[in-house]
């Protein structure tokens, strides 16, 4: 890219930046399966992928992630770089959740860590919000509690919210967690 | 540094934003199922495509609602 100022006289060049273009979409995401680099699998997601395997290139960008061992804020940053450039639909993300579900059991933990503390807070903030539709306010010992459950008490919680009949059974079912 | 600094911060709000939708579709989607059965594939397409607010709204209305059909009904007038 130039940038020229033309003058009475003469033409200057003002600016000249040379740089190569990278087409992301154009780099088939396999090529970059086996590579150590943050980046490289943040981008993952922006590469030439079909269809079908968008699932397994989202589960496969996360697998990475979680064996590059970065901090849990770094992890994070790139996960929701992968967010936010995969989108899935629910179908796909059935899939996605499967292929999750097939790592060996460190990389899966680590893996479902980092979805779930995204996820896991959105889920609660649905709750709360149907609760607090219900018996209207909530005293923060119950908000309190409610932050402590983990997400498949969140899940439990989700199906007993149209069981309870009064504040005090929410109550009585959130000491028993 | 400043032009990185502001992209980073774009792409974290972004990916937050999308895995919170994510999070809670996946509440309100265990919940329906589980009450009220699957729902059509017109309806989770839908379902997928509401904003943060809508599905606010369908929380709220899920507390009501009685049969997938009313769910479907609610979800195809978005």
């Amino acid at each position: 890219m130039v940038i020229y100022h033309h003058g009475p006289r003469q033409t200057v060049v003002v600016l000249q930046f040379r740089y190569t273009a990278i087409q992301l979409n154009r780099l088939p995401w396999r090529k970059f399966v086996a590579q150590p680099n943050p980046v490289a699998t943040a981008l993952m997601t922006r590469m030439q992928i079909r269809e079908a395997d968008r699932p397994k290139v989202k589960a496969e960008c996360l697998r990475l992630l979680v064996t590059l061992k970065l901090t849990p804020e770094k992890a994070e940053l790139i996960y929701v770089f992968i967010e936010s450039y995969l989108k899935l639909t629910a179908d796909e993300n059935f899939i996605y959740e499967r292929e999750i579900s097939k790592l060996v059991d460190q990389e899966k933990d680590a893996a479902m860590e980092i979805i779930s503390s995204i996820r896991r807070d959105a889920r609660e903030e649905m709750l709360t919000l149907q609760l607090q539709h219900r018996f209207s306010s909530l005293p923060a010992a119950i908000t309190e509690k409610l932050d402590k459950l983990n997400g498949e008490q969140l899940n439990e919680l989700g199906l007993e919210i149209f069981n309870f009949q009064s504040l005090a059974e929410l109550e009585e079912w959130l000491s028993k967690r | 540094m400043e032009i990185i600094s502001s992209f980073r911060r774009e792409g974290r709000e972004q990916g937050r934003r999308e895995g919170c939708l994510e999070g809670k579709r996946e509440i309100l989607t265990y919940q329906t199922q589980n009450r009220l059965g699957s729902m059509s594939d017109a309806a989770t397409g839908k379902l997928d495509k509401l904003t943060s607010r809508q599905l606010n709204a369908l929380a709220v209305e899920l507390l009501s609602i009685q049969s997938i059909s009313e769910v479907e009904e609610w979800l195809s007038k978005r």
